[in-house]
């Protein structure tokens, strides 16, 4: 089974367009996180869905404490942030994928070290869901609706962006047409 | 042979007590139980990697050092041991543990982005040893008068000297610190590290900070330092200001902030500071007889200095009125029964309505509080933790969620950072 670590960011991501427990539920992942990305959910609605996905098995909560991966750790938290240097330290040592929508120099690092195959984000997790048949398509599509206005409302512009460019990722990966069929797909108001 | 947990165990258990802390204390700050604690220590409970930043932090020492080949069991930092007050207050420790943490992180910051090399550096000036008070203030005076020279300042205020001090690749740190200790000056690995203590008034600041300039600047060679493997620290305790070298210190941040030249200018500006008697002998070369001379006569009390000009030359210079008043009986300006008026006017003693920075008193500072008195804000080393944070996100050197915790670090609200680390992202090259 695939060994899955989530980054604070795709958590959050999850629960804002409310896929977090369709995503844990793929049968051919087990999802872990370490607690120091756990730590940095600090919402408390976010905090409370987090802990129960962990009671109910669908997450696992993971410490840091093997010497070789305390000392990879302590280095990248020169770069990194403390949840990312602790998933990207723990995934070098373990053969498992890591799950970040981070760009820069996160993805530098860890495409360095784990090579696009175990580097996985929020796009991919959403579109596996989709074709184990956990998520449907259309919501999906209305959800990113959802989110992207209320960014939009609130001028929240990079997040509205965000989001919609996590559509499109999703898009490519299942295809246009299959996603957007039957709903009304999400596209960025004119005028910007 | 690679580190165990055993001796990581072992590490963890000396870096508490060279720090001087309890097995109890420790735990209560950690948030563990005394028991989980020496579980720890005894190599019977594994560290997490939480945990582990967490103690370092409490230890003052960076993670990588209690991960290192060369750990030092006994190496506590140079600050701890410098601050005695660190070992019984949490306050005290807890912002010394910050204000080392955000050292290193700027060091490591200027490091990764090349720019430790760029600044001139502070000079260190080469004096006799102290050997009494005249002597002290003699080269505190001449110090602050070659330092205006050597940095090209003429006679005029220095309107940011956090920023001149910066300029010169020296850290400006404000921090609490205990009511007993007006600042710090800190030499970790070649760097200078001023810090003062950020509870007193701007104007206090200031001086405060002119103070460590000069310890950073002459005092190097002294017996007044404490040394440990990580730098020297020189502690400023306001009961410590008859000894020499803090004489020494006062006399330049006085003579640095109200240069002798600024001050008579200044006056002069305003048409005071000159006898009003003025005599003088017309000269004339062959002459054979007595010299001619000329007697001017000023309006009486026209020359005498009084409140309104102390305010004026304390908001002018960005110093205390207390400390203008000494500036201007030092350089022989005032009489001793003028100056001690004007000193119980300056500290509020001549009544309420009379005081110069109380608020609602209307008087020659206008209507803002103490806090909000003179002297522009410093600027700090969190300002500088900003700006090499933004840099290193810009160059990539730094993933966002780094930037994020530097940011905190700096005391940049959420909203601020994100607004700051998305402008970066459009500059990425």
């Amino acid at each position: 089974m695939k060994e899955i670590y989530l980054d604070a960011n795709v958590i959050i991501d999850l629960i804002a367009l409310e896929c977090l427990t369709e995503v844990l539920e793929i049968p051919s992942a087990l999802f872990r996180a370490t607690e120091n990305v756990l730590k940095e959910i600090t919402d408390p609605e976010e905090r409370e869905l987090v802990e129960s996905a962990i009671s109910r098995d669908l997450l696992q909560r993971v410490a840091l404490t093997e010497i070789e991966v305390l000392r990879d750790y302590a280095q990248l938290k020169r770069i990194l942030g403390d949840g990312e240097a602790a998933t990207l330290a723990v995934t070098s040592s373990s053969g498992a994928t890591m799950a970040s929508d981070e760009k820069g120099r996160l993805r530098k690092e860890a495409l360095k070290r784990l090579g696009d195959e175990r580097l996985s984000g929020t796009p991919e997790l959403l579109a596996n869901a989709i074709a184990d048949g956990r998520l449907r398509a259309q919501d999906l599509e209305e959800r990113v609706h959802v989110v992207a206005e209320i960014a939009h409302a609130s001028a929240a512009t990079h997040r509205e962006m965000h989001f919609t460019r996590i559509l499109d990722e999703v898009r490519a990966r299942r295809g246009r047409q299959d996603l957007a069929s039957g709903s009304q797909a999400y596209r960025p108001p004119k005028g910007r | 042979m690679g580190l165990t947990h055993e001796a990581l165990a072992e590490r963890l258990r000396s870096a508490r007590e060279a720090s001087g802390l309890t097995q109890e204390e420790a735990a209560r700050q950690l948030g563990v139980s005394r028991p989980t604690l020496a579980q720890i220590e005894a190599g019977k409970r594994k560290v997490t990697g939480l945990e582990l930043v967490r103690l370092s932090s409490l230890y003052s020492r960076a993670i990588t050092d209690l991960l290192a080949v060369d750990f030092e069991p006994t190496a506590e930092p140079v600050l701890m041991r410098a601050l005695t007050e660190a070992r019984s207050d949490p306050k005290v420790r807890a912002a010394v543990s910050e204000a080392l943490s955000l050292l290193r992180d700027i060091l490591g910051l200027r490091d990764m982005l090349g720019t430790n090399d760029t600044d001139p550096g502070l000079p260190v000036y080469r004096l006799p040893r102290l050997t009494g008070r005249w002597q002290a203030v003699e080269l505190g005076n001449r110090l602050a008068a070659e330092e205006r020279q050597r940095l090209a300042l003429g006679s005029s205020p220095v309107p940011d000297l956090g920023a001149l001090l910066e300029s010169q690749g020296a850290l400006v740190l404000e921090m609490e610190l205990p009511d007993a200790v007006s600042g710090f000056t800190f030499r970790p690995n070649g760097e200078v590290v001023l810090a003062v203590h950020l509870s007193q008034t701007p104007v206090r600041l200031r001086f405060s900070l002119a103070h460590e300039y000069c310890h950073a600047l002459c005092d190097w060679s002294r017996d007044a330092f404490i040394e440990a493997k990580d730098g020297k620290a020189i502690v400023c305790r306001n009961t410590e200001g008859s000894e020499l070298g803090e004489v020494r210190a006062n006399a330049f941040a006085a003579a640095f902030l109200l240069p002798t030249d600024g001050v008579r200018r200044f006056l002069g500006d305003l048409g005071k500071g000159f006898p009003t008697r003025p005599i003088e002998t017309v000269f004339s070369e062959g002459q054979t007889g007595p010299h001619p001379t000329a007697e001017g006569r000023l309006p009486p009390h026209s020359q005498e200095i009084g409140e309104m000009e102390v305010a004026l030359a304390a908001d002018y210079f960005g110093v205390s009125q207390e400390c203008a008043v000494w500036r201007l009986f030092n350089l022989k300006l005032l009489g001793e029964g003028r100056k001690d008026r004007l000193l119980a006017w300056a500290r509020g003693e001549a009544g309420p309505s009379a005081h110069p920075e109380d608020p609602s008193a209307g008087g020659p500072s206008g209507s803002r509080s103490p806090r909000e008195n003179r002297g522009r804000p410093l600027r700090s080393a969190r300002r500088m933790l900003l700006m090499l944070a933004l840099e290193a996100l810009r160059r990539e050197e730094i993933s966002a969620g780094k930037f994020h915790e530097l940011a905190r670090e700096a005391g940049v609200e959420e909203s601020r950072a994100q607004t700051l680390a998305h402008l970066s992202e459009g500059q990425t090259t």
